[in-house]
């Protein structure tokens, strides 16, 4: 149960730290970052799907005026990398396995001398057989597309607990059906970019990456060197999403010119590139699911057979498919299940991590498969998910360990808020309800046995605090949050805390922003920090207050003897006090923490996470039978994640994957030709805007508290894109009683279905 | 051939020289130096671009800097006087209305263009306004919150 | 980088002279938004670029009764948009310019750029065809004046010969068309090239139709006149069953293509939903 506590600063409706910037201009972006004599880079990309080189000449392109440097495979150590599996190359070598896939690159004075360069770099293709779809790149004679890896299987997964035969034969009910996914690009307005120097053995590379460590890490086994050599400084981000994690190859190519050339090179992807070679999309997923039921709801065992869209390279795809497997089964209570994922390689663009990380495909599948059953079972879907819904201390089939959990009270909330039982009762003729729940982490403990965060904090002699921290922001308000909790655990405004640049340099290894981490991960490390250099503070003031330390409390700025607040110092006077004296010191803390989660064994088994956050969401419909146009009237989206430390920002997170998840469910949706987007640009490929976002949106959190959370909070970021596209589906079924079992949902599909019902 | 072209950005004058295909969103963030408008899509679909000329709207990756000889832009940073925030900037900061903060210069470059040919939009009116400047971090309903709050501002000075 | 020469004739004159010798080898630029993103995108390397914003009074928006509304080539679509004349006298006009694309690009964008790409998904030409709309074609020669059907010849093709500027667009009268309406039909995102786009003009007399318009975008090459739709409510009395008959030979009158807003055969379908939709509205503008 949720604990109820009245902060200084957490849960209060604060100002972004670092708005002012952000307002005015001033804050500097991948792409605003100039250095002297700073060269421009291009790319040259594969024009075709699967080829081979014969040969690249690249004379002409160097002699042309302006030009100062191309590079080509063989100014690489060809080696592979990847954050998982190591085999993408950084140019290409031999052959190239998809539309975009980085060949040579060229650094000139200005952009247009280089891409007069590119023009002029010959290259010789011998075209390869290509293949798309992922379950005809598992057929035998497919062409191979990476040596080693047959029937281009990335990864394969094959995990069953319990007995699935059994518990389907012990069922009242079996449904089964099966569900397609698509690609979805992240589409941040900011395109992924870096700006590259070498010298003296040291590369140093300004990015707009998430992750700087996890990048410096992939960096470096790509160039060769050691992880010392490479320093990652973040530069302003515009919005990651997951996209700007370094599964790409910009920042690796401008390391390469930047070394040849020794001069700063810059690589800022255009739009159309980074729809081609940029962000690695959301992996598209055919998923067959069956579930068995007993009459009175509850689930009995379930099965799924993922068939997942690798592109080229895998990069966090394994992962993604990982979770798309298994991550689900800590939503609902689950005893025998049994799974069975393929990550398939094919010629289009690699596919990796996007927001949600392989949970929105696997709800696509089984929060409509839920449905179907509410229909078979006659029980209300609402009424089927609360059954089902897991509380705290449940384990997953996987080992997951459910601390905190309010996903009952995240239904309940929800069926408040949409009306849900009224507006059933008062049917409305074209109009539905559907719904969907979701299950996240706050962390995962995916890398290096390394589910931690790292922080120092400092307070300077004028009472102004400082956090030394390498997460980054990305946009989603990761400062804003750190620096709450220090100054909550400090006692001090909020004003008085900034928090440092993330760079690899100056601070000590941090993950960065995947998995809903920061809030829950990093916070703690801070929190801790902040405690120690309070305890720091304290010590100090008890000589200057003359009382114990146990006695001492700090607010705004203070620390004063509980119960007689007059008598006080300033935190600056403390800070002060313990510096300027004969042996003085600094007040500076460092604080760790690692979640207690496990690395999953080899059979996948293990505490993924040291805290679950759950949500819930449901979607009104209208929809035109005669043109199949679907509008969402209202939506209700409830969250989890214990305690709200900053509500606007939360909120925030809220509507923005609400966003992401509407156009993953019904704008976006990219045709491929020959493996090539067909139209990769913003003309072609709808982002929601304001106007497209349900006019009613009812969001609400749970009342809840997670006691290993920093001040009780959990993750939030990615839970709100994962169900909303089986929620819009499931109320298109509940509107015209069709289903909608590939994305994007369009009014064509809507209308054919109508239409094969009705014959 | 570069061309020499007057500008006036933000009251200031400028006399630059440009090659012909630049555009003014380029000319602005290199010639002028003033980086605060983005560069987020290059065919004037996202907004991030958004400048104002002669008071009127317009997407800067869709207009070359020599067909703006001797016109006025307002950019961003033109909006900020003696370090003081336009009432639209210091809302996006108190609503939510920025995350990343890429498309927010577009955003309230747009909500000020809008707000100055219209003080007291409706909320349809704001929505259909800015539907053309994009955002993939807020899902916008803290963009509008921020602009309809600076219009509540205007009806409290309402003649 | 590009280079090419930026021509700021001052006259409709001077413009039609630099474009008879430049020839093939120059653009005229109106509102700029079209030309420079081709230019930016490396679609297109002009020698010359001649830029029309530099001619007075190329942009007005007159209206009388007995001419009708008239517009500068280089007037744009937020000048028509917002002209009190258009909003009063010709609604469907209003309507339509305020669904293109948004208000920034519409602040931009010429009526004359527009018209003048020939592109059967733009919306301003399909209105302007139901009102009748001719375009005045200007050379060194003199001038000729064209209907709008006859000046979309194909896919991105106008009837603009070598060495024209299109400098005027003139809509008769608005007389007795009181129903009217415009259907915009965007599937994914509100604002977007219409899927199909449905333009109506009536005029409807004692239950009978005096006269009607239709026209269509998105559904063939170029924008369309729906003849024989119209032919069955031309001097009819009008009746469900004659509406939905309309919708159905309309959609035989088109030619859509699969792309990424809707299949051939869906589109045609929507025609055969949509027109007879807009039907409905432009009658109960009549009745209302």
């Amino acid at each position: 149960m949720a604990t109820a506590q009245t902060y200084s600063v957490i849960g209060q409706r604060v100002n972004r730290t670092e708005g002012y910037g952000k307002v005015s201009g001033e804050t500097k972006y991948i792409a605003d970052i100039l250095l002297v004599g700073m060269l421009h880079g291009k790319i040259l990309r594969s024009p075709y799907p699967h080829a081979r080189i014969l040969s690249i000449d690249t004379s002409k392109a160097e002699r042309l005026p302006g030009v100062r440097a191309v590079v080509t495979a063989d100014d690489t150590i060809k080696q592979g990398w990847g954050a998982f599996l190591q085999d993408q190359y950084p140019l290409t070598v031999g052959v190239a396995r998809y539309v975009g896939d980085e060949v040579a690159a060229v650094a000139a004075v200005d952009e247009a001398t280089a891409q007069e360069a590119l023009e002029l770099i010959d290259v010789e293709w011998e075209e390869l057989p290509a293949v798309f779809d992922p379950e005809e790149a598992m057929q035998e004679g497919a062409p191979l597309i990476h040596a080693g890896k047959e029937r281009n299987i990335a990864i394969k997964i094959d995990v069953e607990r319990g007995d699935v035969d059994r518990a389907f034969a012990e069922s009242d009910l079996v449904v089964e059906d099966t569900f397609q996914s698509m690609h979805q690009w992240h589409c941040a307005i900011e395109t992924i970019g870096s700006v590259a120097e070498y010298s003296h053995g040291k590369y140093t590379i300004h990015m707009n990456t998430s992750t700087i460590y996890m990048a410096r890490g992939r960096i470096a086994t790509a160039l060769g060197v050691s992880e010392a050599d490479v320093r990652i400084v973040q530069s302003g981000v515009g919005g990651a999403f997951g996209g700007k994690s370094c599964d790409d190859n910009n920042a690796i190519v401008a390391a390469l010119l930047a070394k040849k050339a020794q001069r700063p090179v810059r690589i800022i992807n255009t739009r159309d590139e980074e729809f081609l070679a940029g962000s690695r999309p959301r992996v598209p997923m055919k998923i067959w699911i069956k579930m068995g039921f007993m009459t009175d709801g509850r689930i009995r065992a379930k099965q799924i057979r993922v068939v997942a869209d690798n592109g080229a390279y895998s990069g966090k795809a394994p992962a993604v498919t990982g979770v798309a497997a298994l991550r689900h089964d800590t939503a609902y209570r689950f005893t025998d299940v049994k799974t069975e994922a393929y990550l398939v390689y094919t010629n289009k663009i690699p596919t990796g991590a996007f927001r949600g990380f392989g949970n929105p495909s696997a709800e696509w599948a089984l929060e409509q498969l839920m449905d179907i059953a509410a229909d078979k079972l006659g029980i209300d879907p609402i009424d089927l998910a609360r059954i089902n819904a897991v509380e705290a201390g449940y384990v997953s089939p996987h080992g997951n360990r459910v601390g905190s959990c309010e996903l009952i009270q995240c239904i309940d909330k929800v069926e408040e808020l949409i009306g849900w039982k009224e507006k059933r009762a008062n049917r409305v003729p074209y109009r539905g309800l559907g719904m969907g729940c979701t299950v996240h982490v706050s962390g995962k403990r995916h890398f290096m046995d390394y589910d931690g965060a790292t922080a120092t904090v400092k307070v300077n002699e004028d009472g102004k605090v400082y956090i030394l921290s390498g997460e980054g922001e990305g946009g989603q308000g990761i400062y804003t949050v750190l620096c709450m909790i220090a100054a909550e655990e400090l006692g001090v405004p909020l004003e008085e805390v900034s928090i440092s640049q993330a760079d690899t340099d100056v601070n000590t290894f941090c993950l960065g922003a995947f998995g809903s981490r920061v809030t829950y991960v990093a916070g703690n490390a801070v929190r801790d920090a902040a405690a120690k250099a309070r305890q720091q503070l304290f010590e100090e003031a008890s000589h200057l207050l003359e009382a114990d330390a146990e006695e001492l409390g700090s607010k705004d700025g203070r620390i004063f003897v509980k119960g007689s607040e007059s008598r006080y110092i300033t935190v600056a006077d403390a800070a002060r006090a313990r510096l300027f004296r004969r042996g003085g010191a600094p007040i500076i803390a460092f604080g760790s923490f690692d979640a207690d989660s496990v690395m999953q064994d080899d059979t996948r088994y293990g505490n993924e996470s040291g805290g679950y956050n759950f949500g819930c969401q449901a979607a009104e419909v209208e929809v035109d039978p005669e043109t199949g146009q679907v509008r969402v009237l209202h939506y209700a989206s409830v969250a989890d994640c214990g305690t709200v430390i900053n509500p606007i920002g939360a909120e925030g997170q809220v509507d923005g994957a609400l966003a992401q998840g509407i156009g993953y469910a019904m704008t976006e949706g990219m045709t491929f030709e020959d493996g090539r987007p067909s139209e990769p640009n913003f003309s072609g490929y709808r982002i929601p805007s304001m106007r497209d976002m349900p006019r009613k949106l009812s969001s609400a959190f749970a009342d809840s508290y997670e006691p290993t959370g920093p001040f009780g909070a959990k993750g939030l970021g990615e839970l709100g894109t994962d169900p909303t596209a089986a929620a819009i589906s499931n109320a298109i079924f509940d509107a015209v009683g069709v289903r909608i079992k590939t994305l994007p949902i369009t009014p064509e599909k809507v209308l054919r279905a109508i239409q094969e019902k009705d014959a | 051939m570069k061309r020499r072209i007057e500008l006036t950005v933000n009251g200031q004058d400028y006399e630059i020289e440009v090659e012909p295909s630049k555009l003014l969103l380029h000319a602005l963030r290199e010639e002028i130096g003033l980086t605060g408008t983005k560069e987020g899509c290059s065919i004037g679909v996202c907004g991030a671009c958004s400048v104002m000329v002669d008071g009127r709207l317009t997407s800067s990756c869709l207009t070359l800097a020599i067909a703006n000889d001797g016109k006025s832009i307002t950019t961003i940073e033109g909006m900020v006087a003696d370090g003081e925030l336009d009432p639209l900037q210091q809302a996006f900061i108190d609503y939510g209305g920025s995350q990343c903060g890429f498309c927010t210069p577009g955003q309230i470059v747009a909500a000020k263009a809008l707000l100055e040919a219209n003080p007291h939009p409706s909320e349809d009116e704001v929505r259909e306004w800015m539907s053309g400047n994009l955002c993939r971090c807020t899902g916008y309903y803290k963009i509008l919150e921020s602009v309809m709050a600076v219009v509540k501002q205007h009806e409290g000075v309402k003649g | 980088m590009l280079d090419f020469e930026y021509l700021e004739p001052t006259t409709v004159e001077e413009a039609c002279t630099l474009l008879q010798s430049y020839g093939d080898e120059a653009v005229l630029m109106s509102g700029g938004a079209a030309v420079t993103m081709w230019i930016s995108q490396r679609l297109l390397a002009p020698e010359a670029i001649i830029s029309l914003a530099k001619i007075p009074n190329f942009d007005y928006v007159r209206f009388s009764e007995k001419d009708g509304l008239t517009i500068g080539a280089g007037a744009r679509h937020r000048d028509i948009e917002m002209s009190p004349l258009v909003r009063q006298h010709y609604p469907l006009l209003y309507e339509t310019f305020s669904k293109v694309a948004q208000p920034r690009i519409r602040y931009m964008a010429t009526i004359g750029g527009n018209l003048c790409t020939g592109d059967p998904a733009t919306d301003p030409g399909t209105s302007l065809m139901a009102l009748d709309a001719e375009v005045t074609l200007t050379s060194t020669e003199g001038k000729r004046v064209l209907s709008l059907e006859e000046f979309f010849v194909d896919y991105y093709q106008t009837a603009l010969k070598q060495g024209e500027v299109l400098t005027e667009v003139r809509v008769p009268p608005p007389a007795e068309w009181a129903g009217w309406s415009r259907i915009k039909f965007t599937p994914r995102t509100e604002e977007d090239f219409a899927t199909v786009g449905v333009s109506v003009a009536l005029k409807v007399r004692s239950g009978e139709c005096e006269d009607i318009r239709l026209a269509l975008n998105s559904v063939a090459p170029v924008i369309v006149r729906a003849h024989r739709a119209e032919e069955v409510l031309r001097g009819k009395r009008v009746t469900d069953e004659l509406v939905n008959e309309a919708g159905e030979v309309a959609a035989t009158e088109v030619e859509p293509t699969d792309d990424m807003r809707g299949s051939a055969d869906y589109k045609r379908h929507l025609v055969k939903v949509l027109v007879p939709r807009a039907m409905r509205q432009a009658l109960e503008r009549i009745d209302g």
